[in-house]
């Protein structure tokens, strides 16, 4: 009878301890799929920003004959972008086109007419707005990793995380270029 | 069904079946009365109003058509999982406080009980008798408690199922998360698409820190400091910035406040006023068939109970009994003795209890509508809450949004504010709450301090 008992709680510890690996297992999994989600989330961004150069530069080649070299900058940051073979690169190319962009959007101030187009208008306004999609999107990938680092490094997931080889993704940081600050010149 | 089928036999099967049979025909008879009134009505309504009774046939179709194209979803809030809990520890103290007084009945009867010829009182006979009438002893003297109880825990089930009404909403458009701002939606309006209900604290919060996003207000430590920008603000965040500028927050203000938000809805058009479209005559029948498992049930209580209190003078010997000694010769008839006295109390019990649960919970349920305005979300309100849900389960799962402080809002926007009314932080609820009160607020423009 003793024995039977304790055959019966060795049972119910081990199913015990199988359910919560299971449990932490998935529990992992879940959290790296959303750091993966999410950034693919980023990428779309980033895509849907690709897709809205070649009407700007087609809006802006009418008006701006001189100034070829800035609607080549953004022609090749674009070209950089779309051709990116990883996240960072991706990233970095995104920077360099806003600053192209800027430069563009700047060059308006001196080209009333430009600046008076309605499609170039809407062109700006959809490329602030996917900009500002692409920060929000970048801090809910940094909360996604953080999500995941938690799971993976505090007790007791550090254990499983090492026995399973989950590892810890790379926070999103920005680069010296984008932590500079803006000079201004008039 | 021991207790019944024991008396059963000591009273005749016979006259059980009868009864039984007696009872299935009532609750047929009254079946068949309801279903064929149900006919006569509908019947006398298309005679009588033709058109009436066709615009409502074309409207119940197109109602089918709507629900059959959508499918019911719920947002699950704070609310409802707070009052489960409440229920659930309820049940858990009654259990216990139950369980106490069996332990302590069984320690009062184990110490004061006669055994004699070759029992003890540790043979499992006679633990066994003990227990049965420390249950039966529990049952009787704990009777009120457990009524309160149930009185309790039925109000508590009857708010939950409002609560759930009011957060369930009809999905088409297959959302799981959604990551985009809501243009020309208010936190107000946001609270009343999530559950049609407007919450004080929180909603005034997510307001205030709409005003900070926008700049209008800013916080400098434990003060709120007003800045001299006009901007184009909505009814709600104009009608708060006045409140707070000029004399603080007030209940009568937030009645005021909460009402003027739901017209806001209303003239938004993602709520209407709840008016009864229904076909009475289905719902009456519904009504009726619905309580049919609770009579039944009472019915079979009833029985039991008639047919134990038929058996009156035995739950005297019974009682009496308790104090004979117990041997081998009589542990038998003790045993059950004591389980026809457990039978009874428990029919007894539970013909109180039920009619009481469900009392408690129509009172849980009718308190809402009592005390508050009914609405229902348009159609229209149906796709923004579903936008709703998506967004909370974004927040929920990809954000770490709920240990946000309200400073983060210059890099959060909207994204906080839905945090807040989405009850995913209650941080800045209460951070915020503390600066409700006058002399924590700074007038920039007047230079009040």
């Amino acid at each position: 009878m003793e024995t039977t008992f304790i055959f019966i709680g060795i049972v119910i510890v081990i199913a015990f301890l199988i359910g919560f690996l299971i449990k932490t297992y998935n529990g992992f999994v879940r959290a790296r799929n959303r750091v993966k989600t999410q950034w693919a989330q980023i990428d779309v961004q980033l895509k849907r920003r690709a897709d809205l150069i070649p009407n700007l530069i087609e809006s802006v080649k009418g008006y701006v004959k001189h100034e070829n070299d800035v609607i080549d900058r953004v022609a090749a940051a674009r070209s950089k972008m779309v051709g990116a073979g990883n996240p960072k690169e991706a990233m970095q190319a995104n920077a360099e086109l806003t600053s192209a962009l800027g430069r563009i959007f700047a060059l308006s101030e001196a080209y009333p007419t430009l600046k008076a187009n309605t499609n170039f208008m809407q062109l700006q306004n959809s490329l602030g707005e996917t900009e500002s999609k692409i920060a929000y999107a970048r801090q809910f990938y940094n909360d996604t990793v953080l999500i995941y680092k938690d799971k993976i490094t505090l007790f007791p997931g550090n254990i499983f995380a090492a026995m399973f080889g989950f590892k810890a993704e790379a926070f999103f940081e920005a680069d010296a270029s984008e932590r500079a600050a803006v000079q201004v010149k008039f | 069904m021991m207790i019944l089928t024991a008396q059963a036999e000591t009273l005749g099967l016979r006259e059980f079946g009868i009864l039984f049979a007696l009872g299935l025909v009532l609750i047929g008879y009254f079946l068949i009365c309801v279903l064929m009134g149900r006919n006569k009505f509908k019947k006398i309504e298309k005679r009588e109003n033709p058109e009436a009774y066709k615009a409502k046939k074309e409207a119940a179709k197109a109602q089918a058509e709507y629900l059959r194209k959508t499918k019911k979803q719920r947002i699950k809030t704070k609310e409802e999982i707070r009052i489960k809990q409440k229920i659930i520890k309820t049940i858990m103290v009654a259990l216990i406080v139950f369980a106490v007084a069996v332990c302590g009945f069984y320690f009062i009867f184990s110490a004061t009980a006669n055994v004699g010829g070759t029992m003890s009182r540790t043979s499992p006979e006679v633990v066994r008798l003990l227990l049965l009438e420390a249950i039966a002893f529990s049952q009787c003297f704990l009777g009120i408690f457990i009524i309160g109880i149930v009185i309790y825990s039925g109000i508590q089930k009857g708010r939950v199922k409002t609560l759930r009404e009011k957060s369930t909403f009809r999905s088409s458009q297959g959302i799981v998360y959604y990551r985009d701002f809501l243009k020309g939606v208010t936190p107000a309006d946001m609270s009343i698409l999530m559950n049609l209900k407007i919450d004080d604290r929180k909603d005034i919060t997510a307001t205030i820190l709409r005003l900070c996003d926008k700049k209008v207000i800013d916080f400098a430590g434990n003060r709120m400091v007003f800045s001299n920008q006009e901007l184009s603000l909505d009814k709600g965040e104009s009608e708060l910035l006045h409140i707070l500028k000029n004399g603080g927050i007030n209940p009568t203000w937030v009645k005021n406040w909460k009402s003027n938000r739901f017209l806001e809805a209303k003239e938004k058009g993602f709520v209407k006023d709840y008016v009864y479209h229904g076909d009475t005559h289905a719902d009456l029948f519904s009504g009726c068939v619905g309580c049919l498992p609770a009579l039944f049930l009472m019915m079979l209580f009833m029985m039991g109970a008639v047919f134990c209190v038929n058996n009156l003078s035995s739950l005297g010997e019974i009682f009496f009994s308790f104090e004979e000694i117990i041997s081998q010769t009589n542990v038998k008839d003790l045993t059950s003795g004591a389980i026809y006295l457990n039978g009874m109390m428990f029919c007894t019990n539970m013909i109180v209890i039920i009619p009481v649960f469900l009392f408690s919970k129509f009172l849980g349920r009718a308190n809402d509508s009592l005390r508050n305005e009914q609405f229902l979300r348009t159609p229209q309100g149906d796709e923004l809450a579903e936008k709703i849900a998506g967004l909370k389960r974004f927040i929920n799962e990809f954000s770490v949004l709920s240990e946000a402080e309200k400073e983060k809002i210059v890099l959060w926007n909207d994204f906080l504010v839905y945090a807040v009314v989405l009850e995913e932080n209650t941080r800045i609820v209460n951070d915020i709450g503390k600066l409700y009160k006058k002399e924590h607020i700074v007038n920039c423009s007047r230079g009040i301090y």
